[in-house]
């Protein structure tokens, strides 16, 4: 694609409404959830308090309490904070990684490009969700940083095999031919040259990923393998709902999260789809 | 003494198949050229496709890795020494393609600054300076310098890829089909610029082409590829006065001629010309179907010719 990629990606959002609005509002609340939470004070919202069980929403508890007697507000701002910070790494992880390993194993191609391509196979036939169970388990500690590096390492894979294919075909442009007689490295080749080419397909591969991704957490802890209680996130609030008694009658506790997961990812989405139309000059709106 | 030779040069691309990639056989892309460069002339590389010609102007400046044979410029073999920076800067290419050789997503400035970069420590200004002279040299405007690839029309693209050609005063210049990309109105307009360039800057060309017409319009001695092989090596004006080769004959013979009134005797000779290559084929080319070795037959004319003579 030409120069102006990014103004094309950016005209492609303003003109879908939709997206333009999720992109304000994910920025809003990024923005949000970051300011908040330097001012709550994480030690003593997830304090057990036993004189405040699950208290309905009021003025002094806005979402009311969990069975602990702990702010649920104040779980869902930090929360938030530590899924989108999970959902962020993890994605900034896998795709440095998976952009490397493509653009270097597609931009070389032949040996490298074999051997590269069976160090992926043999990620891609991990089971992913056995190790990472494993992992949780025998790990005393941990937390958003580890889990985010945890997750990259099966995460890498899909973006590796996109940006591969796409690097194989721009090797075989001219200009890169042009770069080398020009006596240019193949280090500065693939990016300096080679990386501008497909920067469009990299923002919007991120962007889809980073809607899986803030998913990615709060499916582990709902299924009891994310983080323990002390460490409050998306996932942690949604598990309280595996309790019959908290699905039916204390709604305030595991609603708001439950939404704000929906609407995280929702939000990312629509801005990913527009991105990614915006690729395609058939199907662009701008 | 020549400034580039070319030593029963090859190129072989293997051919893989099969589970294991075992390599079967081989594509002989250049199967033995020798040829020489005097330094300040235009030698032209023809052929029909697949001859050969385009890998062995890539074989000379390093793109296509070269099988056997030597390549020596100035004297020295570019093949046993690694090419040293000195030796990379005075080989220098004009692509065949000005849509695919300019980096869409850079600007005109770094796309000639490329070059300098690598083999020279400018300030900004200083390269900001040189650009804006060979943006002169190629005939751009200085305004161009901001600007991207797909501004620019297919011939002013081309003279940017010229001005990179030029950036580090290259003595060779392989030119890979510069112009087949192009109109007619602006292949000629391109052409003469070559060859004021070459008077200024005193440019050695290797220039490859298939267009005839081209190659009788710029060049000083002309190399007749078939098959990976030379078949006919002469000055300009031998090879199209005085075709030795059948395969030359016949390619000579089909350059279009512009009066009407000669065409019955042109579609005669054609045929006749036909006939002659299909008849003498077995005689002029060996078993394999490949031309013989290139014999003297004047001072400065070569043509690969059965054993027995003419």
């Amino acid at each position: 694609m030409e120069h102006s990629g990014f103004r094309i990606l950016w005209r492609e959002i303003v003109r879908d409404k939709l997206a333009l609005i999720s992109l304000i509002f994910f920025m809003m609340m990024v923005a949000f959830v970051f300011g908040i939470s330097l001012f709550l004070d994480e030690s003593e919202i997830v304090t057990v308090d036993l004189f405040a069980i699950h208290e309905p929403p009021s003025s002094q508890f806005w979402l009311g309490t969990d069975y602990g007697g702990r702010d649920v507000f104040g779980q869902l701002i930090i929360g938030t904070r530590n899924s989108l910070s999970i959902g962020i790494l993890v994605t900034l992880i896998s795709g440095i990684v998976g952009i490397t390993m493509g653009v270097v194993s597609g931009y070389f191609g032949g040996t490298v490009d074999n051997i590269l391509m069976r160090i992926l196979d043999f990620f891609m036939i991990l089971p992913t969700l056995m190790i990472v169970i494993v992992f949780v388990s025998i790990v005393p500690n941990y937390g958003v940083m580890s889990f985010s590096l945890i997750m990259s390492v099966f995460l890498w894979m899909g973006i590796a095999r996109l940006i591969r294919s796409k690097a194989l075909q721009e090797k075989e442009l001219d200009y890169v031919n042009a770069s080398k007689t020009a006596g240019s490295s193949h280090l500065k080749i693939i990016f300096k040259q080679v990386l501008p080419n497909i920067s469009s397909l990299i923002i919007v591969t991120m962007t889809l990923n980073l809607a899986a991704n803030i998913g990615l957490e709060s499916g582990l802890s709902f299924l009891g393998f994310g983080f323990p209680e002390s460490t409050p996130s998306l996932g942690t609030l949604v598990s309280y709902a595996r309790n019959p008694q908290t699905l039916e009658y204390r709604w305030w506790i595991w609603l708001p999260a439950s939404l704000l997961i929906l609407i995280l990812m929702l939000s990312i989405n629509n801005v990913g789809q527009a991105l990614k139309r915006a690729t395609d000059a058939k199907q662009r709106r701008g | 003494m020549a400034l580039l030779k070319l030593e029963d040069l090859h190129v072989h691309f293997p051919i893989r198949s099969g589970v294991f990639k075992r390599i079967v056989g081989h594509v002989k892309a250049v199967n033995g050229v020798s040829l020489e460069l005097k330094s300040g002339e235009t030698y032209g590389l023809v052929g029909e496709s697949g001859s050969g010609k385009t890998t062995t102007g890539r074989a000379v400046i390093g793109l296509n890795e070269i099988t056997s044979g030597k390549v020596f410029y100035a004297g020295k073999n570019l093949i046993e020494k690694k090419r040293t920076k000195e030796l990379r800067r005075e080989i220098q290419m004009i692509f065949q393609d000005p849509y695919s050789s300019l980096n869409p997503k850079k600007r005109v400035l770094d796309i000639i600054a490329e070059p300098l970069r690598n083999f020279e420590s400018l300030t900004k200004q200083e390269e900001q300076k040189r650009v804006q002279q060979l943006l002169s040299q190629v005939g751009l405007s200085q305004k161009s310098i901001a600007k991207y690839p797909h501004e620019f029309s297919g011939g002013q693209r081309q003279r940017i890829g010229i001005a990179r050609a030029i950036a580090l005063q290259p003595k060779l210049i392989i030119a890979d089909e510069p112009v087949s990309a192009l109109d007619v109105s602006v292949q000629a307009q391109v052409l003469n610029f070559m060859k004021d360039l070459q008077k200024e800057l005193n440019l050695t060309y290797l220039l490859i082409s298939h267009d005839l017409g081209i190659i009788r319009h710029m060049c000083d001695r002309i190399g007749i590829m078939y098959k990976g092989r030379l078949v006919e090596e002469a000055t300009a004006k031998e090879i199209y006065e005085n075709p030795q080769h059948i395969y030359t004959k016949r390619l000579i013979s089909s350059i279009p001629d512009i009066d009407p009134k000669n065409r019955g005797k042109m579609m005669a000779l054609r045929e006749e010309v036909k006939r002659d290559f299909d008849e003498k084929y077995n005689q002029y080319f060996d078993e394999n179907g490949l031309a013989y070795d290139l014999k003297a037959i004047a001072a400065d004319h070569f043509a690969a010719l059965p054993g027995e003579g003419q």
